[in-house]
């Protein structure tokens, strides 16, 4: 922007300078939303950079175009989440955190907020319906006919001129040809053969959709699965309420790799909600006050489940409301939201979020507007159905002694960028950067004492003009001469362990010599 | 006559009209009983008379047919001397003079009708505060801490005399402060103040600066009025703002710095007393630490003593002198700050330290979970109120309630655990 230079005050700005900014917003913003409308579904099919993770963020930049000029909130990150790990991301209010997951489900806020480059592959399990295939039917063998003799009307045998009784088809009631022998016909295997069946005109004849009959357990009276011999629970066809059969879509399933950067809505909202499922930070304001907990459950499955109707749907509710620990399912299940509990209320929150199975879930703060008592509970039960699921979760918290108690990686963010990241023991045992360390100094712990507690001086910088040289330099209290200089790079400093920060870089130019 | 008290009551308290009027009626209904009048019709103007008549008559009335027993007001005065004091048994430290202390809570409750009716032996009350009974030092700083819900914000709040306790004592600086009502208890404002949780709301948004600080220095005649800008922009630097933030707005500051201005908000006032409700919840980690600096330099610099509300057990632990944990309106433990973390007593406060989580991924440590929620303080279980979710459960604990007690060098606490 040619007015980020000019202003170094940003709390105030000329009329001039604030048209100029709206007309350059205007017009990227238009350039953004025209180049990602243009893409075609072979730009965002990839490949992952390692096979093991699930998603990727490459250098992802998000902007805010907002009319005091760009807010930059999240600035080049970088960082991966392995299968069935979780990754926790730490950071002050205001550092970007909720923007990258945000932006990973496609959920800025548009058209101010877009993403502006970089990419976030996802291993996505895509489902396509099988094609419709040809009706067929089972192959008789065809035998032979059965011959008998022919009578006239008097009941008499009709002779031949050779004085042989004439012979003639036999016919069923129904007026079916009768052969001997008639049976399925069979390969050498002992395979049944199938046919093609044919229409009056001779073309093959279609199926309208691939569809599979849905089976559902048997249930008695009381609503109770009914078992057989073995033990196991009898399958049924199951009825709509009609007295149809019920059908569902075949699909045919794989993994493909999406850059969600670059996708289009469309395609989104089959992953959202039903592969990756956020929780949000306030469970009070994020279920919907005029709707019952039941209705905003059976949304979920009824979108994303083929074929599910309401009763399915309900069924699966009760399940998942029983899985996350309610005492009582049915009676939350037709009660209000402001009925609830706060922590009850998060439990709804991660029922919803659980309901379709999903491969990440992010909890975007899911513990902060809660009691430690219930905390608890709730961190318990989000690693309980993490190993039940087999997901992975990004746990987003400012709470270092859940990213302690949860996370297999931390990633600590400031002002957009990531700072540092490594497995939870390196950033603990061994913090690098100035930031980090401080962030631990300042938390008071139990059974520690300290006069006086560390404080980092001075707020997080203002997004918007952000300075080239290391953001936290006006902060850090370990700065040194070449913290003036560039941006730091990140610097690696054990396999998993990186940092950026200048104090660190004579450790990456050894490596380099050796 | 009556009428303006009611009304002065009602601004001064800075609460809905309905929960003072409410407030009356309690005290009022107890009037009517001891006067055996047949009166139904509840008239909240006519019976606060009564109530200011017929203060020095009260005692305990006990409305059994209801079985909710509404105590009284009871205006013994503190003489120093616990032998022979009624509130003996509920006093946190009943021994030695009565004056050393700066607040005094002796059996505070608080109760909330949620159902009123015209014959008021229906009437249903929520047991917010059931009991509390607390000292507190010049200087020194008490942590109150337990779930949402169980009491410590509306115990906060009637020590401020933000809602009018509906029975028990607040002795503050040798002064009952429980019965005072209109001008007398606008003089004594001033030297109790608060600091509210979340600094976004608690501001007006279309006052300077400068203006929400000095308001209540102008009402209360702090300084004289040559004095008056010197005076605020004194302490808005004690409180680490900087002069010129004078006339700017609210909405131009971060989080950390607007609590900066209502803790110069309260401090402007001069107080002795400042209760502080969950002031750093609502903070960035690194900003918590700052402001809890400040509040640790202002205690020593003024001689403060802080009422500390939170759930953050770290926060607590690091701040306070004396801890609290309440429990559903109870204070089921109550004690230094080293013997209370080092030796929880109560198997509630055992339940809360265990589920603090530890910024280690090392340490271990054997977590307790409690099981579902606090139940409603609407309908308290019988007997001891934390058997529902205790994991050490006895059979007494659902039929008697536990004494609260003292176990040896001020830590007291209420549980069947340990010999009554």
């Amino acid at each position: 922007m040619s007015s980020e230079g000019k202003n170094k005050n940003t709390h105030y700005i000329s009329a001039k300078e604030s048209r100029q900014i709206a007309k350059d917003n205007t017009r990227t913003i238009k350039e953004l939303q025209k180049k990602r409308k243009s893409y075609k579904r072979e730009d965002y099919v990839t490949e992952m950079r390692d096979p093991n993770n699930i998603v990727e963020f490459d250098n992802l930049h998000t902007y805010f175009f907002t009319d005091n000029g760009v807010a930059k909130a999240v600035n080049g990150v970088s960082f991966d989440i392995p299968q069935g790990s979780t990754v926790g991301v730490v950071g002050e209010s205001g550092c970007g955190k909720s923007v990258t997951s945000l932006s990973l489900m496609q959920l800025v806020q548009g058209p101010m907020g877009q993403i502006v480059s970089g990419s976030i592959r996802f291993r996505s399990t895509v489902r396509k319906p099988l094609p419709p295939e040809p009706v067929t039917v089972y192959k008789m063998n065809e035998g032979k006919p059965v011959l008998i003799p022919a009578l006239d009307e008097n009941g008499n045998q009709v002779l031949k001129d050779d004085g042989e009784p004439l012979l003639v088809q036999k016919f069923d009631e129904s007026g079916n040809p009768v052969f001997e022998n008639a049976a399925i016909a069979t390969d050498e295997d002992g395979n049944y053969i199938k046919e093609q069946v044919y229409d009056r005109k001779g073309r093959p004849l279609m199926m309208k959709r691939n569809v599979e009959p849905i089976m559902t357990e048997k249930l008695d009276e009381n609503g109770n699965p009914v078992l057989d011999e073995n033990g196991e629970r009898i399958m049924v066809r199951a009825y709509n309420k009609h007295g149809k059969p019920k059908f569902r879509r075949r699909y045919e399933e794989h993994e493909e790799v999406f850059d969600i950067a670059k996708m289009p809505v469309e395609h989104m909202s089959s992953i959202r909600g039903r592969e990756i499922a956020m929780i949000f930070q306030e469970p009070m304001t994020s279920l919907n006050p005029v709707f019952t907990i039941g209705y905003q459950l059976d949304e979920v499955t009824l979108l994303h489940v083929e074929g599910a109707d309401k009763e399915d749907a309900k069924r699966r509710s009760i399940e998942m409301l029983k899985l996350v620990g309610i005492a009582m399912p049915e009676h939350v299940y037709k009660s209000y939201p402001h009925q609830l509990s706060g922590g009850m209320r998060q439990r709804v929150m991660i029922a919803m979020a659980l309901s379709c199975s999903p491969k990440l879930i992010i909890a975007d703060e899911p513990t902060t507007a809660l009691d430690v008592t219930i905390q608890a509970q709730i961190l318990d039960l989000l690693r309980e159905v993490k190993d039940k699921i087999s997901g992975s979760i990004m746990l987003i918290t400012h709470d270092l002694g859940v990213i302690a108690e949860m996370v297999d990686y931390v990633v600590v963010m400031y002002a957009g960028r990531v700072v540092e990241k490594g497995t939870v023991r390196e950033i603990f045992n061994n913090p690098l950067h100035p930031y980090t360390i401080g962030l631990q100094k300042s938390k008071p712990v139990v059974g520690k004492e300290v006069d006086r507690l560390y404080s980092i001086p001075g707020n997080v910088p203002n997004p918007i003009n952000m300075p080239s040289c290391c953001y936290f330099k006006d902060r850090c209290d370990m700065r040194c001469e070449a913290c003036r200089g560039d941006y730091p790079e990140m610097v690696q400093v054990s396999p998993t362990h990186f940092v950026a920060c200048h104090r660190y870089m004579d450790l990456q130019k050894e490596s380099e010599n050796e | 006559m009556s009428k303006l008290a009611n009304n002065e009551l009602n601004t001064e308290n800075l609460q809905d009209t309905a929960q003072a009027e409410n407030a009356v009626e309690i005290t009022a209904k107890d009037e009517a009983s001891t006067q055996q009048t047949e009166e139904v019709k509840v008239n909240a103007d006519s019976l606060t008379e009564n109530t200011e008549d017929k203060k020095s008559e009260d005692s305990v009335s006990a409305d059994t047919d209801s079985g909710i027993i509404i105590p009284k007001i009871e205006a013994v005065d503190c003489t120093g001397t616990c032998a022979g004091c009624p509130s003996q048994s509920s006093c946190a430290q009943a021994k030695g003079d009565g004056e050393e202390y700066l607040l005094q809570v002796k059996n505070i409750k608080e109760y909330f009708p949620i159902k009123t009716s015209f014959n008021k032996k229906k009437n249903v009350y929520l047991k917010a505060v059931d009991g509390v009974s607390f000292n507190l030092k010049q200087g020194k700083t008490i942590g109150i801490v337990g779930e949402s819900g169980c009491g410590k914000t509306t115990l906060g709040r009637t020590i401020l005399r933000l809602y009018t306790p509906t029975a028990g004592e607040i002795i503050f600086d040798g002064k009952h402060i429980e019965k005072l009502k209109g001008e007398a208890l606008r003089k004594m404002r001033p030297h109790f103040q608060m600091i509210f949780q979340d600094p976004y709301s608690s501001l007006s948004p279309r006052m300077t600066v400068g203006e929400i600080v000095g308001e209540a220095v102008k009402t209360h005649k702090i300084v004289p009025k040559s004095d008056y800008k010197d005076y605020i922009v004194d302490i808005m630097q004690k409180c680490g703002l900087q002069p010129h933030y004078f006339e700017r707005y609210p909405h131009e500051f971060s989080g950390g710095q607007r609590q900066r201005i209502c803790i110069a908000k309260a401090l402007a006032l001069k107080p002795k007393l400042v209760i502080c409700d969950e002031p750093v919840s609502a903070l960035d980690v690194s900003i918590q630490a700052q402001v809890i600096n400040l509040f640790k330099d202002l205690q020593t610099a003024e001689n403060l003593a802080y009422i500390f509300i939170s759930h953050d057990l770290s926060v607590v632990e690091h701040i306070s002198d004396e801890v609290g944990v309440m429990y559903l309106g109870n204070m089921v433990e109550f004690g230094s700050k080293k013997d209370l973390f080092a030796n929880p007593m109560h198997p509630y406060t055992e339940a809360l330290f265990s589920a603090v989580p530890i910024p280690d991924p090392d340490t271990k440590i054997k977590r307790i979970i409690l099981q579902g929620d606090i139940p409603s303080p609407a309908n308290p279980p019988k007997g001891c109120k934390f058997h529902t979710r205790c994991s050490k459960c006895m059979d007494i604990c659902s039929e008697v309630e536990p004494v609260f007690k003292d176990y040896g060098d001020g830590h007291f606490v209420a549980c069947h655990l340990y010999p009554q």
